[in-house]
């Protein structure tokens, strides 16, 4: 409970700081959101009234007072392009960015976790070898790429699943889910492999440990001693690989977007830096830091939640 | 009916094609409790392990070994097979009770686990039936409050008490052989008596049979009936404790014999008695007044007052030059925390440290200038650890000296290694490619090359085999006293300190509680701690 709690107060101190940065970023960044909406040949007046009506010349500290404060209720403001609310906007856009990268981790983990268990406890073996390799050969496929192969062998030759496109899960769960088919697996099969890596070498390290040497004596087998007390302290470490995977595979949820046209948070975000829409920029990376942020915390709670060792200190 | 237990014979283990275990026969009766003598890499770690399948990987197992009531021979046998022998006929308990105990697991499912192992399903007890027994069970080994134990995570108990938690999941289906491996090596004297007396309390009552493997002749003295000697992978000599210690027959038996026996002070070095007669008063090279070094623990709530945990209490140490101070204690005791604070490597609370190892302090390195004799070392326990594994022995002697190329350095890197008895050429390799005794004549080589005044050790013998204990001794205080030094020791084994000390001082969770001449308090100790201390040491009689 006090590791939560001052978990979380690390968090909110984190994400005052984050917010700040950002806005401070964005500010300094060269192009004046009233010229970008009025064009080059603008007259003064109408710049100045427009700047006024934005609020872009007010000075920055109060501009970022007001942007933060708006944040607390979930106000992001308006767009300066399109004058609606930016919100609802993200607000949507992250939930379909969320079902990729989940999708996307929970192919990874089913893809690494027998992978990884197995060449560790295959080690000696050719089987373990090939597995090994195969990890290997994965980690050096970008996202996209194998984004790319997915389309091409299942959409394009098979023509079993769609190459793009986004159905809310609401409108039509089976073209939801046929949709997020190709976007899931070539997002977590690239994770997957990393993941692999670390999960065979903490199986390893647990393989040699005493205790399973322990289990053994009191009679379990190889397999159950390293099911039941090697692969509890294997998690141990995986966790941490875990938690700092999350935060990739949502950063790399805005590529894979792209690849397969889907209308998440990366899309949104490269729209509105092509539109100079910096307001929107703004909100949608506040939006990734908090949630990387947030992740964070909730792996080192279930760090404690994994290891007794942690709790009692 | 045969009394017979165990039956081993033509045992060997091999890596790839290098024999490690060559040959190796005995037996062990019901009831009978038998020791396996060796020093690391004798083989009877091994020998051990081949007969429950334990061998790591790359190892083989080759012979024969039956139990009574097994109808396979164990070695050969699938690791099936071998799983219902391992457990319910003969339970192991390993060295380092630290690592032995899975750490994210509950003390009391592990030590039910071998009950729900093992018979017929429908036999076997509930979960919650497996742990009221594991909880007798460890009331049976005298764990204090049992239950609460079998609740805790094993990082929350001591090393004792796991080391009981390991024996109880062995014990736990009253095995006919329990199989212990160096059970004891990791703990205090004091915790190891305990164990011991517990081991064999059990094998008296339930008739279990022990197989105790050690490097501690008096302690295998103290358990067993019968004993093995293993050097280099074979058995070299085994009969009844009584013969093989009162006449071993084997040279290297006879020669573990007097390398253990450091309490005979018959045996003491030729160097210390031939010391020059000490001036009426010698230099006092270093004095530490009322050390006292806490650590503040984390609160327990926000607003809670901090607590303190003291390490090291009011404690006066005088050093002086050819003086030997051995200071013994317990874990816990506070030796180490005296010795970072002698050393300045830590910082008293309060009291003063005036010394060499201290900025400012007498005959530190700005002080007295560069006369021969100034400055504080220290050896370190684990000689794998203390070297840089990548330097050449000869740039780790020559690190302290002020040019370390020069042929002056090289000259006194030639001239210390013969101090501590190494070859000249020995300069020229890398630590790796020495045994354990070697290193640390490395080690205080090179404590000794900025020619210091005062040399610290701590648990400089610990890590090593009897054998060489007492030549690391030997060496350490022939070089001392050559060099007028003051060296102070810290130890937990007494034996250590009645070979090397003029003086003991006795530690007990952070305060003196006896001090003086080493023959007086192992004559007539005055306080009752090292009395406890000094009976817990098991004695070859």
């Amino acid at each position: 409970m006090r590791v939560f709690l001052r978990r979380t107060a690390s968090l909110l101190v984190s994400a005052v700081i984050a917010s700040f940065v950002v806005f401070a970023f964005l500010s300094v960044l060269p192009g004046d959101p009233a010229e970008v909406v009025l064009g080059t040949n603008a007259g003064q007046a109408e710049l100045a009234s427009l700047r006024h009506s934005f609020g872009t010349d007010r000075p920055l500290v109060v501009q970022y007072a007001d942007w933060a404060q708006g944040l607390l209720h979930g106000d992001f403001g308006t767009s300066y392009i399109s004058h609606d609310p930016i919100g609802p906007r993200i607000a949507d856009r992250f939930g379909v960015t969320c079902w990729l990268a989940l999708g996307g981790m929970l192919v990874a983990l089913l893809f690494a976790l027998p992978t990884g268990v197995l060449a560790a406890a295959w080690h000696r073996r050719p089987a373990g070898a090939v597995l090994s390799a195969l990890s290997q050969a994965g980690i050096a496929v970008p996202a996209f790429l194998a984004g790319i192969l997915l389309v091409y062998v299942f959409a394009v030759r098979a023509g079993a699943l769609p190459a793009g496109g986004y159905t809310p899960l609401a409108e039509d769960p089976a073209t939801w889910a046929r949709q997020l088919v190709l976007p899931c697996l070539s997002l977590g099969l690239v994770q997957g492999a990393v993941l692999t890596r670390y999960v065979r070498s903490a199986v390893l390290t647990v393989l040699h440990q005493d205790f399973l040497r322990t289990a053994r004596a009191k009679g379990r087998r190889r397999r159950g001693a390293l099911w039941r007390h090697g692969l509890p302290n294997a998690a141990v470490p995986v966790l941490t690989v875990l938690g700092l995977q999350l935060s990739t595979v949502l950063v790399g949820a805005v590529v894979v977007e792209r690849v397969f046209v889907i209308p998440g948070l990366g899309d949104l975000l490269l729209q509105s830096v092509a539109d100079r829409d910096l307001l929107v920029v703004q909100g949608v990376v506040i939006v990734l830091v908090v949630a990387v942020l947030v992740l964070n915390v909730v792996t080192d709670l279930l760090y404690h939640l994994v290891d007794p060792r942690l709790r009692s200190r | 009916m045969s009394s017979r237990l165990l039956e081993v014979d033509g045992l060997t283990v091999d890596a790839g094609d290098r024999p490690l275990v060559r040959g190796v026969g005995f037996t062990v009766d019901r009831g009978e409790r038998v020791g396996i003598i060796g020093e690391s890499g004798s083989g009877k770690t091994l020998t051990a392990l081949a007969l429950l399948g334990l061998l790591g990987e790359g190892l083989r197992a080759g012979g024969s070994a039956r139990l009574d009531g097994v109808p396979f021979d164990l070695l050969g046998a699938t690791d099936r097979e071998l799983s219902a022998v391992r457990g319910r006929l003969a339970g192991m308990v390993f060295q380092e009770p630290m690592t032995a105990l899975n750490p994210v697991m509950k003390v009391g499912p592990q030590v039910a686990e071998a009950l729900r192992l093992h018979g017929a399903r429908s036999e076997r007890p509930g979960r919650a039936a497996a742990l009221a027994t594991a909880v007798d069970l460890l009331d049976r080994l005298r764990l204090p409050d049992p239950a609460r134990a079998a609740r805790a995570y094993p990082h929350q108990l001591s090393g004792g008490q796991r080391q009981r938690a390991v024996l109880g999941g062995a014990l736990a289906t009253d095995p006919a052989l329990l199989i212990c491996d160096e059970p004891t090596t990791a703990l205090d004297v004091t915790v190891q008596k305990e164990i011991v007396d517990l081991v064999t309390g059990v094998s008296d009552e339930r008739g279990t049979a022990v197989l105790y493997i050690s490097h501690d002749l008096a302690l295998v003295a103290s358990v067993c009936h019968r004993v093995l000697v293993m050097y280099e992978g074979e058995i070299v000599e085994s009969g009844p404790v009584e013969q093989v210690l009162r006449r071993p027959e084997h040279p290297y038996t006879r020669a573990l014999l007097k390398a253990s026996d450091l309490t005979v002070p018959a045996s003491r070095p030729a160097v210390p008695a031939s010391r020059p007669p000490a001036p009426a008063e010698p230099r006092t090279l270093l004095k530490a007044r009322g050390l006292t070094r806490r650590y503040a623990r984390p609160r327990r709530a926000l607003f809670a007052p901090r607590t303190h945990f003291t390490a090291l209490e009011g404690l006066d140490l005088d050093l002086r030059a050819g003086g030997r101070v051995g200071v013994v204690g317990e874990s816990g005791s506070g030796k180490t925390t005296l010795l970072r604070l002698l050393s300045g490597l830590d910082r008293p609370t309060s009291g003063t440290v005036d010394g060499p190892g201290v900025a400012g302090g007498a005959g530190g390195p700005g002080a007295a200038g560069k006369v021969a004799g100034h400055g504080l070392q220290v050896v370190f326990q684990d000689p794998m650890g203390s070297l840089d594994p990548r330097m050449r022995v000869r740039d780790i002697i020559a690190e302290p000296l002020p040019d370390r190329r020069s042929p002056a350095a090289t000259a006194r890197v030639a001239e210390l290694l013969a101090d501590v008895g190494l070859p000249a050429e020995a300069a020229d390799r890398y630590p790796h490619q020495f045994s354990g005794g070697q290193r640390q004549r490395i080690a205080i080589a090179r404590a000794l090359a900025p020619r210091p005044s005062v040399l610290l050790a701590d648990e400089p013998v610990s890590a090593l085999d009897v054998s060489v204990r007492a030549q690391i001794l030997d060496v350490l205080s022939k070089v001392t006293a050559e060099r007028e030094m003051a060296l102070c020791i810290v130890t937990h084994d007494l034996g250590v300190v009645r070979y090397l000390c003029d003086e003991v001082v006795v530690m007990k969770e952070g305060r003196v509680v006896e001090r003086g001449p080493v023959e007086r308090v192992w004559e007539a100790p005055g306080h009752p701690y090292t009395r406890q201390l000094l009976e817990a040491v098991p004695v070859l009689h």
